[in-house]
């Protein structure tokens, strides 16, 4: 059985900073890391091949930046090897134009029977990755996945975290399945896993090596025009209260009656 | 003559989502509606009263289950069929997942959960959470058909007009999906609905015990509200059951009044608060990201806080 585990790198969203203006992000020079839900994806295909056996987790990512970091990453948790699309034509890409690269990986990758993605990215959390990875492939979507079994007889299995019900959806593999960060709880690698993963064997392929002209990949413009990305007006009243505990809670009250926030 | 095609698997959020596009009939068009899965036949009847003017039904087989990639493929047969430049489907967790595999099919822009949705000169644009809800990304989709995601609550709540509309009887020209069905569960009834609640206390990881709970429900009661939590108090700790949770895989809410308490404040929990009218924030760390967030902040320790406030709202309110 082979696993693909699409991961992406996140920037750490904890340092996004913004001017003094207070509603332009500054994101250059942050760190990345490996996303939080591609972990928990990560995670329980280790654990799959943990159970069955002869099982072989990819890791594959597609962008234009380091990627190598966060694959290290992947591979320390457990993926057996990884496959890197890294190309300058995919520089700043969303689902679409990544969903497109990860399908033409894949299918030069050959044989797989379960892709695992999480079931959005830290970053911008759209989830359409999974979703228009798997209307390229042609294959079924099992998605918002916390529970996830292989049965006897290779039937992939996945209980959907709906609102109000949870669905358990089968299907004969391959199969595209998106996770929620319910399914697990990710090892922390321990340290010769991280000295492991260094040795593990990772490829890298351009758009070219895909048999696609990088020209032929687009741009996000062309399907969606960003006018603005700032944060939220200042809409928030940031009133830090001062004084004694007893004062606060008094000035805390009245001000909340003012707004007509009490009943 | 453009049209607009709406589909939600829940049916009060296609309302919404009709009565929003009929009241822009200029720039959207004609209102098309589908209507797929069990009873659609019964259930298509009420969409006559939001200003659909077609209304494509099946309950067959083929849609029975409502898995993505079918529904997908009828919505996309219809949207060939038809002259639709516009789709707008329900942000559920299940619309969610429609949307970019309908996008797909029809090599269109999409935008899968819109917060903000406005037509400016004669264009549908939309707003919605990005980098891990600290901004609004506002967005023009540029494709001969754009698919849009609008998250519940984000247009007006519908009201039933006068009755109309076609009804067409929509038949797949495809078998069901290779997934199937095993089960549905209901999740265990939800106590309480924190969505609807006018006022909030969400506790975070500054409580320190689950002991320590009936403080913060007293709290709760104090301001004629409801307990909801971070995720930790409720996944990983299991104090409070997970309808209680809010955040990105928890719930989406917009009170009137929030009071977050020993909450740091990390935007995975941030998102789900966005919407609030008034927040109060109360931790011990004056550098806590929640503060950034809050109308009003007590730097200060909860367990100080959290029973003089209760009691003080108690007082006001004997007065």
């Amino acid at each position: 059985m082979r696993i693909i585990v699409c991961v992406k790198e996140v920037i750490d969203l904890a340092q996004v900073r913004f001017k003094s203006d207070g509603r332009i992000p500054v994101l250059d020079g942050l760190p990345v890391r490996l996303g939080a839900f591609e972990k928990n994806a990560l995670e329980e295909a280790v654990r799959i091949k943990e159970r069955l056996g002869d099982v072989e987790v990819l890791a594959l990512s597609a962008g234009s930046g380091k990627l190598k970091e966060s694959i290290k990453e992947a591979l320390a948790i457990g993926a057996d090897r990884a496959v890197l699309v890294q190309d300058t034509a995919l520089d700043g890409a969303g689902a679409e134009r990544i969903a497109r690269a990860l399908a033409l990986a894949i299918e030069r990758i050959g044989e797989w029977d379960l892709c695992l993605l999480g079931e959005g990215s830290d970053d911008e959390y759209t989830g359409q990755t999974p979703s228009r990875l798997a209307a390229i492939l042609e294959v079924p979507q099992i998605t918002n996945v916390r529970q996830l079994e292989i049965g006897p007889d290779g039937r992939v299995q996945g209980t959907r975290d709906l609102e109000q019900e949870l669905e358990i959806v089968a299907c004969q593999t391959p199969v595209v399945v998106s996770v929620t960060s319910e399914l697990n709880t990710p090892r922390l690698p321990p340290l010769t896993a991280i000295l492991k993963a260094g040795r593990k064997p990772v490829e890298v392929w351009t758009l070219a090596d895909l048999g696609i002209e990088a020209e032929a990949i687009g741009s996000d413009a062309a399907q969606v025009e960003l006018r603005s990305n700032l944060a939220p007006v200042g809409s928030r009243k940031n009133r830090i209260l001062e004084g004694e505990l007893e004062a606060q809670i008094d000035e805390l009250i009245r001000s909340l009656e003012h707004d007509g926030a009490l009943s | 003559m453009t049209a607009v095609l709406i589909y939600s698997e829940r049916d009060e959020l296609a309302h919404d989502l009709l009565a929003w596009a009929a009241s822009r009939r200029e720039e959207l068009g004609e209102r098309v509606a589908a209507v797929l899965g069990r009873d659609a036949t019964a259930r298509a009847e009420s969409y006559r009263s939001f200003g659909a003017a077609r209304i494509f039904f099946d309950e067959g087989e083929a849609l029975a289950a409502l898995l993505d990639d079918v529904v997908a493929q009828a919505l996309a047969d219809i949207v060939d069929r038809t002259e639709i430049s516009v789709v707008l489907l329900g942000a559920t967790r299940r619309g969610r997942s429609l949307a970019p595999r309908l996008a797909q099919l029809l090599d269109a822009g999409c935008v899968s959960e819109a917060v903000e949705i406005e037509i400016e000169s004669g264009r549908v644009v939309t707003g919605r959470y990005s980098l891990g809800g600290n901004t609004i990304a506002r967005e023009v989709i540029r494709t001969p058909i754009q698919v849009i995601g609008v998250a519940p609550g984000t247009v007006e709540r519908a009201t039933a007009g006068p009755t109309a509309g076609e009804m067409v009887a929509y038949e797949p020209g495809f078998g069901p999906s290779r997934a199937t069905i095993v089960a549905r569960r209901n999740k265990p009834a939800m106590e309480t609905n924190i969505t609807e609640s006018e006022r909030l206390v969400c506790v975070g990881r500054g409580l320190a015990s689950e002991e320590d709970l009936p403080l913060v429900k007293d709290l709760a009661a104090a301001l004629g509200g409801e307990l909801a939590c971070t995720r930790p108090l409720s996944y990983e700790y299991g104090w409070l059951p997970e309808d209680r949770m809010i955040g990105i895989s928890g719930q989406k809410c917009s009170p009137k009044l929030l009071m977050s308490v020993g909450v740091s404040g990390q935007v995975q929990h941030t998102v789900g608060i966005q919407g609030a009218k008034t927040i109060v924030a109360i931790n011990t760390e004056q550098g806590a990201p929640i503060f950034k967030l809050a109308d009003y902040a007590i730097v200060g320790d909860l367990y100080q806080v959290v029973p003089r406030l209760a009691a003080r709202l108690r007082a006001r309110g004997d007065s």
